[in-house]
């Protein structure tokens, strides 16, 4: 059976993330609203000069065609109005974005229609993934509202290769999920600086009584709230 | 001596130290601590209410201070107590 997967952004995370995972078999659905820009070259690896004005999604797609797998690309931004039209067949979601309103977005979408999903970020130096599976808490329970104010690679910048370290972890992760691990589901990867320590912190939280995306999810995490102790 | 571990993102407020030694008994006398060696980070973790900004999570180890004592969960002298916030980029 084939397993369906929506990668949301086609940028530094989203290019090792959506050619790892077509690579493994998933048939993707690409989306990112962004053309190719002379500044995104030194960190999205998977494009060139030749793709410079060209919308990234599709570009991208057409790599992961070109070595054997299945992707389609939808060149919009991922909003809750859109998620169901985008993914209402897909396995497993991957947040790619640059944007704390479409993580939310993508997280929400996934909690609510009880698909797993990760969310991958990656600042500076450093990067987060946050693994998530229906039952558990979510990303909202672990940062309630995005931060207006979060800088982003734009004007707070990245390292090059750790957007390809944490699109990495984040493909082999949702992997992982899709094959039914479990071993992470329910837990934040927090990468402080890769230049000097590469073992994520990993650490799990409490679903949020208040959280209004575990409150629509079909599988409560306050039936069985996970023991956080066993869980680790 | 309990250290607290700065993000990337707060260096620049601590003169770019990740890591701050404190002699704190809690987390939320660390923080005070925090405040007092670097002014300015506490406003980028609580809001004028004294509430932890809702993008900003609090770990010793690998716990939640919400699953301990909140803010008042005790420090060790081993512990670490990491700032989390959420980050957004790598597009
Ligand atoms: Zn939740």
């Amino acid at each position: 059976m084939t397993t369906r997967a929506v990668v949301v952004g086609a940028g530094g995370l989203g290019g090792p993330i959506a050619l790892a995972l077509g690579a493994a078999g998933l048939e993707l659905l690409i989306v990112d609203p962004d053309v190719v820009e002379l500044s995104n070259l030194h960190r999205q690896i998977q494009f060139t000069t030749a793709d410079l004005g060209h919308p990234k999604a599709p570009r991208l797609a057409g790599l992961v065609v070109g070595r054997g797998g299945q992707a389609r690309a939808v060149v919009d931004r991922f909003t809750a109005a859109r998620a169901d039209a985008l993914a209402a067949d897909a396995d497993l979601i991957v947040d790619a974005s640059d944007d704390p309103a479409t993580k939310f977005a993508v997280a929400d979408w996934a909690v609510t229609s009880g698909r797993p999903y990760v969310i991958a970020a990656a600042l500076r130096y450093g990067g987060n993934v946050m693994v998530g599976a229906p039952g558990l808490a979510c990303y909202r329970c672990l940062f309630e509202e995005p931060d207006r104010e979060a800088p982003s690679c734009a004007d707070a910048g990245v390292l090059g290769p750790v957007v390809g370290a944490i699109g990495g972890v984040a493909a082999a992760v949702a992997i992982g999920l899709v094959r039914g691990e479990r071993g992470l589901a329910g837990a934040l990867l927090a990468f402080d600086d890769l230049r000097a320590v590469a073992d994520p912190r990993i650490v799990r939280f409490a679903a949020r009584r208040d959280c209004p995306a575990c409150a629509r999810a079909p599988i409560s995490p306050f039936e069985r709230p996970v023991k956080l102790a066993e869980a680790r | 001596m309990p250290t607290i571990r700065i993000p990337s993102q707060l260096r620049m407020l601590t003169a770019g130290a990740a890591d701050i030694p404190t002699a704190a008994s809690t987390v939320r006398a660390a923080l005070a601590d925090l405040e007092r060696l670097h002014p300015g980070v506490s406003a980028r973790l609580f809001d004028a209410r004294g509430e932890l900004l809702p993008f900003i999570r609090l770990f010793v180890g690998s716990d939640d201070i919400g699953s301990r004592r909140g803010l008042d969960t005790e420090l060790e002298a081993r512990d670490e107590l990491a700032i989390v916030p959420a980050i957004a980029g790598g597009r």
